[in-house]
C-alpha cells in the first residue's frame, strides 16, 4: 500500500461523512461572502461621505468665493461711485454756482458729475434758478427765473421747492443743520433771494393743472 | 433547480442537465480541483472532465448527493490530472503537503493494491472516522478529503490553527494504529 492508496480510498468516503464538512464549508462560504458584502458596503458608505463632504465643501467654497468676488466688485464700484462723489464735492466746494448755472443755461445740459454723482441719474437732473416768494414747511414757494428746459418749465412759473432733509426748515424758516452757506438758526433761504435748486424728482409740469413741486437735490445761492 | 431534477435530466439524456450543473456546482468543483492542482487551467480541465465523467455514469448511476458525487469525481479527475502531469516534479499544493503528512501512516511505499484493496481501505477508514469525535471527523475530511489548508478547515471547523494541527496529528498516529489493527499492510 502506498499514499497514493491511501488518497483513492478516502475519494470512497460516505457521502454523510463528506456532506458534514460540505455543510460548515458552505457556512463559512457565506459567512465570508456576508462579510465582504458587509466591508464593501462600509467603505461604499464610507466613501460616499467622503463625497458628499467634498462636495459640500467645494461646493460651499465656490459660493464663498463667488459671494467674496461679487462683494469685492460691489465694493469696487462703490469705491467709484465714492470716488465721484468725492470729486463731486471737490467740484462743488470750487467751482462757481453762478458760472455752473450758466453752463445749463447755455444749452449744454446739466453739468452730470456735479448734480448726481451717478451716471445714470445724471441724465434726469435740473436745474432751475427760483426766487423765493415764501416759506413753507417743507421748504419754500418760488418763481422760475431761468430754466434749462423750457418744454419742462417755464420761465415765471410758480412752485414749491421741497428741501432735503437736511436743512430741516423750521417754523419760521430757519435751518436746524449747520450748512455751508449758513448757520444753525439761520433763516435758510429768506424771500427775495434767487436760488439755484438741483432736482431730480418734480410733480407737475407747465401744462398741468396741478401744483408744481420739485424735491431739491441741493439748493445753492445765487 | 433541485439535485434530483438535475439527475432525473441526466437519465433523460437532455444536454441542459450539464448546464445546470455547471450553473450551481462549477465554483464548488472549481475548488476542489485547484485545491489539488493549484492551477487554473487544469482545473477548469478538471471541471470540463467531470461534467463529462457525470454525462457518461449517469445512468447508471443515480447519486442520492449530488454534489458529493461530482466533486469525488472531480477528486479523482484532479488526482489523476496531478498524478499523470507531476509524476516527475511534485508542485507544493494542499495535495503535496498533505501526501506528505499522510506519509506518517504508512512505513514504506508498497506496490499498487488492487481496487478491492482500495475499496477495503476506505471501509476502514470509514469505519475509523465514525469512531472520532465530530470536530475531529470534520477536521480530518476537510483536510485529506477537501483538501483544504489547515488555515481554512480550522476557520470553518471552529478552532485555532494550532488545535487543528496537533488535533490531526493525533487523528493520523490513530488511523494508523487502526489501519495496522484491522491487517493493512503499512
Amino acid at each position: 500500500m502506498n499514499i497514493d492508496n491511501l488518497h483513492d480510498a478516502l475519494n470512497l468516503l460516505d457521502d454523510e461523512l463528506i456532506e458534514e464538512v460540505e455543510v460548515l464549508r458552505n457556512k463559512r462560504n457565506l459567512e465570508a461572502q456576508r462579510s465582504i458584502r458587509k466591508w464593501v458596503s462600509r467603505w461604499a458608505r464610507v466613501a460616499a461621505s467622503l463625497l458628499l463632504c467634498f462636495v459640500s465643501v467645494y461646493t460651499v467654497g465656490s459660493l464663498f468665493l463667488k459671494g467674496f468676488g461679487g462683494n469685492k466688485k460691489s465694493d469696487t464700484s462703490t469705491g467709484i461711485v465714492g470716488e465721484g462723489t468725492s470729486i463731486e464735492s471737490e467740484n462743488k466746494g470750487n467751482a462757481d454756482d453762478k458760472d455752473r448755472f450758466e453752463e445749463v443755461t447755455d444749452g449744454s445740459g446739466v453739468d452730470e458729475n456735479t448734480s448726481t454723482g451717478t451716471g445714470e441719474a445724471t441724465s434726469d437732473a435740473r436745474e432751475i434758478k427760483v426766487e423765493v416768494t415764501a416759506l413753507v414747511r417743507e421748504g419754500f414757494v418760488g418763481i422760475i427765473k431761468e430754466s434749462a428746459d423750457t418744454e419742462l418749465y417755464t420761465v415765471g412759473t410758480e412752485l414749491t421747492v421741497v428741501l432735503p432733509e437736511e436743512y430741516l426748515i423750521g417754523e419760521n424758516g430757519t435751518t436746524n443743520v449747520e450748512h455751508k452757506d449758513h448757520e444753525v438758526g439761520d433763516v435758510a433761504f429768506p424771500v427775495g433771494t434767487v436760488v439755484i435748486v438741483r432736482f431730480m424728482e418734480k410733480e407737475g409740469t407747465d401744462t398741468s393743472n396741478i401744483e408744481h413741486m420739485v424735491y431739491a437735490d441741493e439748493v445753492t445761492f445765487e | 433547480m433541485q439535485d434530483e431534477h438535475i439527475v432525473a435530466l441526466y437519465w433523460e439524456r437532455n444536454e441542459t442537465a450539464i448546464e445546470e450543473t455547471k450553473n450551481k456546482y462549477e465554483r464548488y468543483l472549481f475548488k476542489i480541483a485547484h485545491n489539488i492542482l493549484m492551477d487554473f487551467e487544469d482545473s477548469q480541465e478538471s471541471v470540463n472532465d467531470t461534467y463529462l465523467a457525470a454525462w457518461n455514469s449517469m445512468p447508471p448511476h443515480k447519486p442520492s448527493i449530488l454534489s458529493t458525487y461530482l466533486g469525488k469525481l472531480t477528486r479523482r479527475i484532479s488526482i489523476d490530472i496531478f498524478r499523470k502531469k507531476n509524476r516527475q516534479k511534485r508542485r507544493a499544493s494542499e495535495y503535496t503537503l498533505s501526501l506528505a503528512e499522510l506519509e506518517d501512516c504508512l512505513e514504506g511505499g508498497g506496490t499498487p493494491e488492487e481496487d478491492m484493496e482500495v475499496k477495503l481501505l476506505a471501509d476502514a477508514i470509514n469505519e475509523f472516522l465514525r469512531t472520532l469525535p465530530k470536530d475531529a471527523r470534520n477536521l480530518f475530511v476537510g483536510r485529506y478529503y477537501y483538501l483544504d489548508s489547515l488555515k481554512d478547515v480550522a476557520e470553518y471547523c471552529g478552532m485555532s490553527e494550532s488545535r487543528a494541527k496537533s488535533l490531526l496529528f493525533r487523528t493520523r498516529c490513530n488511523l494508523k494504529v487502526y489501519l495496522e489493527k484491522e491487517g493493512f499492510d503499512i
